[in-house]
């Protein structure tokens, strides 16, 4: 049997996923072997302050008028240097309506991920959250802005759940039936398919940024520095009372204290949303497949599957297991999902 | 609650205590915030909106629309599908009698009773005077609030630089979806 990526790629047809999340930008393509990803951040600076010659190994974006915009990871260091803030095109899982500028540098951002598209039929599938059931934002306007970016780089798209894609990536020997959750920075998306047909989605507004923001408030100090050493220092395996610094140790305490109260709620509203809308009785078990940059600490496996078994869900768990890739799992199943809809169109 | 409409695009509002947003919009604003926004409108300099609310006042000078209310009516008509549906039924009943016992005839009789008498359904529908608006239709964003992409005089320079990670195989993930879609269609 002839495989059906490498039939898309003789016809000159490319697919691809790309993932556009609060933090990283993920992008998988049928004809290339790895993921690329990179961060979803910039850093507009002033012409007076830096000389180009000194930009030399730093991938920027300029305007005509010389507007210069460091992009990705080399914005969170010269923020640094400068003592600035980075931009980020997207907020809590959406994008965000304060940055004007940022909607033309994410189009080049998103433009450099994808890669080569010249004499190529490009077919891509872009991840979009879920309703929010917390917070009164709509996802509509975010989806249009993506897909109006995609459309100006010249690929054909369609937007994907966001759960819906880890579905997609994880749960093959399930037959696509499972429920997937994706941690982010700024959402926590959740999707309950069945037999590949989604059957519930949400999204809330409570994730990674939320922990960061919550242990801020609560010990009064600067969210980056929580970010900071969330990222170098958490091991819930471990636990706080294992770091040897007492002021480390107070700030992972807390982070864990959130970590817990994140994975209570969402596991509540899983309950609660599939109680309430639906309406179909779901006889197999059911694998629970945890993403996304959130779930990446050691131990968070371990703390989900503690706190799920003192709840009773409305149907039958398999398993609690991780994505194979926590990062670039929502744009492996986004890539499925393209290619399955390439191949649909023959 | 009442609804700011600013047709001019390229502004950023953030008022306290109202989740920020950029223009072009419509958006939900409750009566008791009017004149908090309109101030700020004011100090922003944006003059062209609209405020639309129940009710007919001024608040710092500036009028604020009435809602549409009164421009609508409710309109009550006939279902005459139901109408038609009955009649129908009532032709078959007919048609069964010219087949029936005397005993079978008191059943059909009852029945014709129930169809003739019944009274027939109405059909409430509330239409703005002058033009039809069908009511509970979920409104579509309009494509003017999606602002357009214009990356015309930007370049990238530099290599962009990405984290890479090794793409798993696919293809027997790819193979299950689509037989899984076939067999459903």
């Amino acid at each position: 049997m002839v495989n059906g990526i490498e039939e898309t790629q003789k016809r000159g047809t490319v697919a691809a996923g790309i993932d556009i999340g609060t933090m990283n930008i993920a992008c998988a393509r049928s004809d290339l072997d790895e993921i690329k990803m990179m961060r979803n951040v910039f850093l507009p600076i002033n012409r007076e302050e830096i000389a180009l010659s000194e930009l030399t190994d730093i991938s920027f974006v300029q305007s005509d008028d010389g507007d210069i915009f460091i992009i990705g990871d080399d914005a969170f260091r010269f923020a640094n240097i400068f003592g600035q803030k980075v931009s980020r095109p997207m907020e809590r899982g959406l994008i965000s309506p304060k940055e004007i500028s940022a909607i033309d540098v994410l189009t080049l951002m998103v433009r450099d991920i994808i890669g080569d598209t010249k004499d190529k039929e490009v077919y891509c599938s872009y991840s979009i959250p879920a309703e929010s059931i917390d917070e009164g934002r709509s996802v509509i306007y975010h989806e249009k802005v993506f897909a109006r970016i995609l459309n100006s780089i010249g690929v054909n798209y369609t937007a994907v759940n966001e759960g819906m894609a880890i579905i997609y990536s994880e749960c093959q020997k399930e037959r696509f039936s499972g429920v997937g959750i994706s941690l982010g920075a700024g959402m926590a998306n959740t999707c309950v398919a069945y037999k590949g047909v989604e059957v519930l989605k949400f999204s809330t507004a409570r994730s990674g940024d939320w922990i960061d923001k919550s242990v801020s408030e609560s010990l009064s100090i600067v969210q980056n520095r929580v970010t900071s050493i969330k990222e170098r220092y958490i091991n819930i395996e471990e636990g706080f009372a294992s770091n040897s610094n007492k002021k480390i140790r107070r700030v992972l305490e807390a982070i864990e204290y959130y970590y817990s109260a994140l994975v209570n709620y969402t596991i509540k509203r899983i309950i609660k949303e599939f109680e309430e809308r639906v309406e179909i009785e779901v006889e197999e078990k059911l694998p629970i497949i945890v993403s996304g940059g959130t779930s990446l600490p050691k131990g968070f496996l371990q703390l989900f599957q503690s706190i799920l078994r003192g709840h009773t869900l409305p149907f039958e768990v398999l398993e609690v297991r991780q994505a194979k890739s926590p990062l670039t799992a929502v744009a492996s199943g986004l890539l499925v999902k393209t290619l399955v809809d390439v191949e649909s169109l023959r | 609650m009442a609804k700011l409409i600013i047709k001019q695009p390229g502004h950023f509002i953030d008022i306290e205590g109202m989740t920020p947003f950029r223009t072009p919009v419509k958006v939900n604003i409750p009566e008791s915030a009017i004149n908090k926004v309109v101030v700020h409108l004011a100090k922003l300099g944006i003059e062209d909106y609209d405020i639309v609310a129940h009710g007919h006042f001024k608040v710092h000078g500036k009028v604020v629309k009435e809602e549409i209310n009164e421009k609508q009516e409710k309109v009550v008509t006939v279902d005459i599908e139901g109408v038609n549906t009955r009649l129908s039924k009532i032709e078959s009943l007919l048609a069964s009698l010219l087949g029936r016992s005397p005993e079978g005839l008191g059943k059909v009789e009852s029945l014709l009773q129930q169809l003739l008498t019944r009274e027939p359904k109405v059909i409430e529908r509330v239409v703005v005077k002058g033009e039809e608006v069908v009511k509970d239709e979920l409104e579509e964003p309009e494509d003017t609030f999606i602002p357009d992409v214009d990356v015309e005089g930007l370049k990238v320079k530099g290599e962009v630089m990405f984290k890479t990670e090794k793409r798993e195989d696919i293809s027997k993930t790819v193979e299950e979806l689509r037989k899984m879609k076939e067999n459903k269609t």
